[in-house]
């Protein structure tokens, strides 16, 4: 399965900083990743806020709810699946950051953020409560968001459901640091043999700077680096792709499968013997 | 008479043979600190075969010396640190050169059934003549340096069960902590260890330690639990069977420190034992902002093979501060946690299994 993950970084989002660049790069990034027959493209958190806020400098009304109605348009006209990243959504009166993953032009399936930093929470943002998998092509699969990606709880929870692809958009707000970043995603997809698709988003929203790389990782016993693909800062590239091959994920599992080892005697004692 | 028994019985007889130290009182300072910062230095070492105790404990005690020359509190050693007494077995010396010369890096052995049971079978017979013989060497060794000694591990019985386990002496020589291993390689579960289910923490000058071991470092589970007992430093004594990659390494106590805020110490056996080559770099961790060159590493030894000893003064308070104070404090989600709980409850590796086919 070819899948994709889109590189915003800092060059591009000045490149494409007005509401219409910011079409033109989804245009292109969607044409692109067909291209090459890819299947799924993950796009950075913020991505669709930072498309809010170039649309708010024009004066023009635009929602998320339009945002996901162009990435639905796109993914209808171009046949590709597009997960949006996180959008700041309200539902009963409450602020969460959500992520939709876009298929045949409609929205298949979509999943609150789970964890809030510091910053999220003075936003006023909550909580979502459940992980949902859903099943693509007969892969089980996961969206784990930004925050999310540095509780290993999420991934566990998602492998021990099944699941074997896991998109994840990311954007920190911390200062820069790509050991930082490599203790979320990447060190999960080792401790679960997973596949993840992690999509970053650079620039500045809500006066913060917001940071992220985009990597596409695989559990080290398939490839000496655990990462199929990544961004390379000297390169301009619109997005990065990997030929994901679940038979060999599943033979990776079949000679070690952390999950076997998992000790739920010990477990008793996690989350406070797992009283609120 | 088995090869076993006559094997075991061997090292058994030279293991009732336990040095003893040139000095049993202790001449050098060992006054608590009261600042509540510590000085931890930790192992990284060969295996070097021995034909008796005293070599043995001639080895540990260089690291020990050097260690308190360095102000050390506590001095860690490696995973499976007994290794070096199957030299006590007449042949294993050429055995064990043979085995190393003719090792090939391309050929994956499968574990036989039959290997696995005769090393049950071996660890079953010297496990109580070890612990005892170990006990008594490094309560000598931690009385007459007045440090704080983490043993590294060894193979003992307990209702007729092994597991892998670690010992921390006080100053005094003392047992005061008795951790056993809570995750097992595939290959020591076919060896027939079983593994622990509880996890101990001690205060050391005011410093709450933990010493996980080994695998327990590839699971995230151990370090949220010891978080929530207020853990400041993570001790793995590490013996790892594949050469050093520096991504495996990281998959280890520097990816948990990261998650879960804490000073990670990492000791590690290296070298030769029965065909098998052992490496892994000696280290402490602490997360990504608290250490100057930003990646997290404290301080490393400079190669994965050969004597090391690594030391640093860890300051608790940074961690303590830090865990509190950052954008990514971990924070809760008892509605999520408690699916988390219930999870592990259901869980049964045949249905992950069956869940994770494609």
């Amino acid at each position: 399965m070819k899948v994709s993950s889109a590189v915003f970084s800092s060059s591009h989002n000045r490149k494409y900083c007005e509401y219409n660049d910011i079409l033109c790069y989804l245009d292109e990034l969607t044409d692109s990743c067909c291209g090459i027959s890819s299947e799924i493209v993950v796009l950075g958190s913020f991505f669709g806020e930072n498309m809010i806020s170039a649309a708010k400098k024009k004066g023009i009304i635009f929602t998320y709810t339009d945002y996901i109605s162009i990435l639905c348009h796109l993914s209808l006209k171009k046949n590709i699946c597009i997960c949006s990243g996180g959008v700041i959504v309200v539902r009963k009166k409450e602020k969460f950051i959500e992520s939709f993953f876009i298929c045949g032009g409609k929205v298949a399936f979509s999943q609150l953020q789970l964890y809030t930093s510091a910053f999220e929470r003075s936003l006023g943002l909550s909580q979502g409560s459940n992980l949902e998998i859903f099943e693509y092509n007969g892969v089980k699969c996961s969206i784990i968001q930004s925050t999310d990606t540095l509780y290993p709880n999420t991934f566990r929870y998602a492998a021990m459901q099944g699941a074997r692809l896991i998109l994840c958009p990311t954007g920190f707000y911390n200062s820069y640091n790509k050991y930082f970043q490599f203790s979320g995603a990447w060190n999960n997809c080792q401790m679960n043999n997973l596949f993840c698709i992690e999509s970053g988003f650079n620039g500045n929203l809500y006066q913060k700077s917001i940071w992220g790389e985009s990597y596409i990782h695989t559990p080290l016993n398939m490839l000496d680096f655990g990462r199929i693909s990544d961004y390379d800062l000297s390169q301009d590239r619109l997005f990065i792709y990997a030929d994901l091959n679940f038979e060999r994920l599943s033979e990776c599992s079949s000679l070690f499968d952390p999950l076997e080892g998992l000790n739920k005697n010990l477990y008793e004692k996690l989350y406070f013997q797992g009283e609120k | 008479m088995s090869l076993c028994t006559f094997l075991s019985s061997g090292i058994n007889k030279k293991l009732s043979r336990i040095p003893r130290s040139e000095s049993s009182f202790n001449r050098f300072d060992c006054t608590e600190k009261s600042d509540g910062r510590i000085v931890v230095s930790t192992v990284q070492r060969k295996i070097r075969l021995v034909s008796d105790l005293s070599a043995y404990m001639e080895n540990m005690e260089k690291f020990i010396l050097q260690s308190k020359n360095r102000n050390s509190d506590l001095i860690v050693f490696p995973e499976y640190n007994f290794f070096d007494i199957f030299g006590f077995i007449p042949v294993m010396k050429p055995l064990n050169f043979l085995l190393k010369f003719f090792h090939s890096e391309n050929v994956q052995k499968p574990d036989s059934a039959d290997q696995n049971t005769l090393m049950h079978d071996i660890f079953f017979m010297l496990a109580q003549g070890i612990e005892e013989s170990m006990k008594i060497l490094y309560s000598q060794l931690a009385r007459k340096y007045g440090i704080f000694i983490y043993s590294g591990t060894f193979i003992i019985k307990r209702r007729n069960s092994l597991y892998n386990c670690g010992f921390l002496f006080d100053r005094a020589g003392k047992v005061v902590l008795e951790q056993m291993k809570t995750h097992l390689t595939p290959s020591e579960e076919k060896m027939g260890i079983t593994c622990g289910n509880t996890l101990e923490t001690f205060l050391i000058n005011g410093v709450r330690f933990a010493f996980p071991i080994c695998m327990d470092a590839s699971y995230f589970e151990v370090f949220r639990i010891l978080m929530d007992m207020n853990t400041d430093v993570a001790v793995i004594p590490i013996a790892n069977n594949e050469e050093y990659d520096i991504s495996r390494a990281a998959r280890g106590i520097w990816a948990r420190v990261q998650e879960t805020p804490m000073y990670g110490i990492k000791s590690s056996l290296n070298g030769w034992i029965m065909g098998q080559k052992f490496t892994g770099k000696a280290g402490i961790f602490a997360p990504v902002n608290l250490t100057a060159s930003q990646n997290g590493v404290v301080a490393i030894s400079s190669a994965p093979s050969g004597d090391f000893l690594i030391t640093s003064l860890i300051d608790p308070s940074s961690i303590r501060l830090y865990s509190k104070g950052n954008e990514y404090s971990v924070h809760h989600n008892f509605d999520f946690e408690t699916q988390n709980f219930i999870a592990y409850k259901k869980y049964n590796p045949n249905t992950i299994k069956k869940k994770r086919k494609p």
